[in-house]
This record gives structure tokens, sequence and C-alpha cells, in this order.
């Protein structure tokens, strides 16, 4: 597992599941603003979740984040799109409704660019979010990443095409 | 023969058969060429496999390849193709490779103003996107003559036969095209 200064990312355990799919999944806002898919009705077991747990992957790496303090589910948090060519991937995360506005993303943010940089040798990490989404914006920054661009009327987000911000990390020694 | 898009100076329609030996040899052949426009490492290749980006396929929803042919000869000059196609963002991005002999002729603007008619005309597209290297001078004229505006770089984001280079996003809405 991955430690940070809050939150810990370990692999998805079975009991993650059904609370992720309820909480994230299941808020239909917040999945239609961060997946770039319509959102769908999800039977409790389907393939096409997000959150089921699935064998380890040279493209993906999925986590659950857990708080530190209270050893308590907190979100999913995954690096996706691994290149091992362009040896570059991608960030995204989701925190429960609780746990969200406690500095948490930005955490995971940090834990998962060590990841990528440190263990997989990646040399760049991209992240990009609605242009509403200040939270994200603000995990971003903190986390070390340049806003690269903005990809105008990019994402259609429950009826308006909305602006895509997009950001990018290199690795340290690059 | 007729039939498919028009432009000024070329037509874009389906690909055929006899396009694909010439698109392997002259396109994928191209290392470096390669290596510039695709996000995977070069490969040997060989006839007829079904790796080819050029071979025929059928139709899906997700891409629209087109060969692309001279208007005045009906010869061959390259492939062309809306790719990425994304019915919730009704999005798109335009791809291109033209043969050696064909390019600094004007024929890349022309394929991307026909690609646009097609993507904001046919499929009702609300914005289309050009992905390219920021030293690939001709595709950026070519984008910013149809109207593209410059969005985002990503920072050394493509390998390129040894280095890390910067890849230029342009973006353009439906509202935003005249024709």
């Amino acid at each position: 597992m991955l430690r940070g200064e809050l939150v810990v990312l370990r692999a998805r355990l079975e009991a993650d599941v059904p609370i992720l799919e309820d909480e994230l999944h299941g808020d239909v806002v917040g999945t239609s603003r961060s997946s770039g898919r319509p959102w769908w009705p999800l039977s409790p077991g389907a393939e096409a979740s997000r959150y089921r747990i699935t064998e380890p992957s040279d493209k993906e790496a999925r986590f659950s984040v857990v708080e530190l303090a209270t050893d308590t589910l907190a979100g999913a948090a995954v690096l996706n799109e691994i290149d091992t060519y362009g040896r570059s991937a991608n960030i995204g995360l989701m925190l429960r409704p609780a746990f969200r506005g406690k500095g948490f993303g930005t955490d995971i943010v940090r834990v998962l660019c060590d990841y990528a940089f440190t263990v997989l040798g990646l040399h760049r990490v991209a992240m990009d979010t609605l242009a509403d989404n200040h939270a994200m914006i603000s995990a971003a920054r903190k986390a070390g990443f340049t806003q690269e661009g903005v990809l105008r009327e990019a994402a259609w987000t429950l009826g308006t095409f909305q602006d895509l911000v997009q950001f990018g990390r290199l690795a340290d020694n690059a | 023969m007729t039939g498919g898009l028009h432009g000024n100076l070329v037509r874009l329609r389906a690909r055929h058969e006899a396009d694909v030996p010439i698109l392997d040899t002259e396109l994928h052949g191209d290392v470096a060429g390669n290596a510039r426009g695709s996000r995977r490492p070069w490969r040997p290749m060989s006839p007829g496999a079904q790796a080819s980006m050029n071979r025929v396929a059928e139709p899906t929803d997700r891409a629209a390849p087109f060969s692309v042919v001279t208007l005045g000869d009906d010869e061959l000059a390259g492939e062309a193709a809306l790719w990425g196609i994304n019915t919730l963002g009704r999005s798109a991005h335009i791809g291109m490779a033209l043969r050696p002999a064909y390019r600094g002729k004007g024929l890349g603007t022309d394929v991307v103003r026909v690609l646009c008619h097609y993507g904001f005309t046919v499929l009702g597209l609300h914005r289309i996107q050009i992905d390219t290297l920021t030293d690939n001078h001709a595709m950026i004229r070519a984008a910013e003559r149809a109207g593209f505006q410059r969005e985002v770089i990503h920072r050394q984001t493509v390998w390129v036969m040894g280095e890390f280079l910067d890849e230029l996003i342009l973006g353009l809405l439906a509202r935003e095209w005249t024709p």
C-alpha cells in the first residue's frame, strides 16, 4: 500500500465495492461531471462498474482510499491510461461525500504521482477536470501540476458543454 | 469515380484494397514519420497484417477512415480520419497523413475543411480537435486556416525517436466554423 499524510492507497477489497457503487456511482451529478460518459443505472456486480475488483493491469492501477486516522474507506483513486511507450499516465479520483473538503484530494494526487514517477518510472502525469471543479484544480496546483490549457466546451455535463482544464506534471528529473 | 466528400483539391472516399499496400509502404514504412504521428512504437509489419492502421474495415461509430485522392487525376494522396468520435460530448479528432509526393501542395488545408464539413454537418458534432506536435507547422497552418484555435500544450508527452516532444491541441466549435 501507498501511504500519504492523511490517506493510504491500497488495493480494492470486496467490502469496498458496494459502498463505492452506492455513494460514488450512485451520485448521478458527480459521476456525470467526472466520467466523460453518460450515467447509467448499474446493478450490483455489473462488469461495467468502475469500482469492481480487477486483476492487476499494465494500463490501469485502481486504488481504494482509506483515511489514515480512522482506517475508514474515503473514496477511490486511479492511475489510468498508463502508456509505457510515452511513459505517461492520467489521474482520476472521487471521494465519498463525507470525506470531501478535508484536503484529501491533494494528498491522493501526491501519492499517485509518487507511485507513477518512482515505482513505475513514468515521465509525465496528466489530470483534467471541469473548469468549475475548484477542489480538483486546487489539488492539482498544490501537488505541483501546471495548467497546460483549456479544451473549450469539450465535456457534455448534464445539459451544457463545459470547458475541460488540463494539467500536467513532469518527473522531477525531467 | 466521384463518390465521397469533395473539397477544392481532393476527394475523401472509403478505403479500397488497392490503397492498402501503398499506404502501408509509404506511411507505415516511414519509421520517423510514423513515430511522429503514432502514439505506439513502430514495429515491422508484413503485407496484409491485421494490425495495419490502413486496412479496409467495417464502419464503426468511433472512427471514420478515409482515403484522400486528388480531384484532377484521381491519384491516392494519403489517408485522413475523424477518430475518437464521442457521441456524448459530440466531439471528434482529426488525423491525416499524406504520401511524401503530395505534401506541400495545400492538400492538408483542404482535407481539414472537408473533415470539418463531415463532422459538423453530416455527424452533427459540437467540437473537433486536432492533436499535433508543436513543430508540425504544416498541420498547424492547415488547422488555423480552417479557424481552429490553440487551446493546450501537453508538455513532453510524445516519445519521438529518442526524445519527448510537446503536443499542441487545437479546437474548433461548430458555431465558429464557416464552410
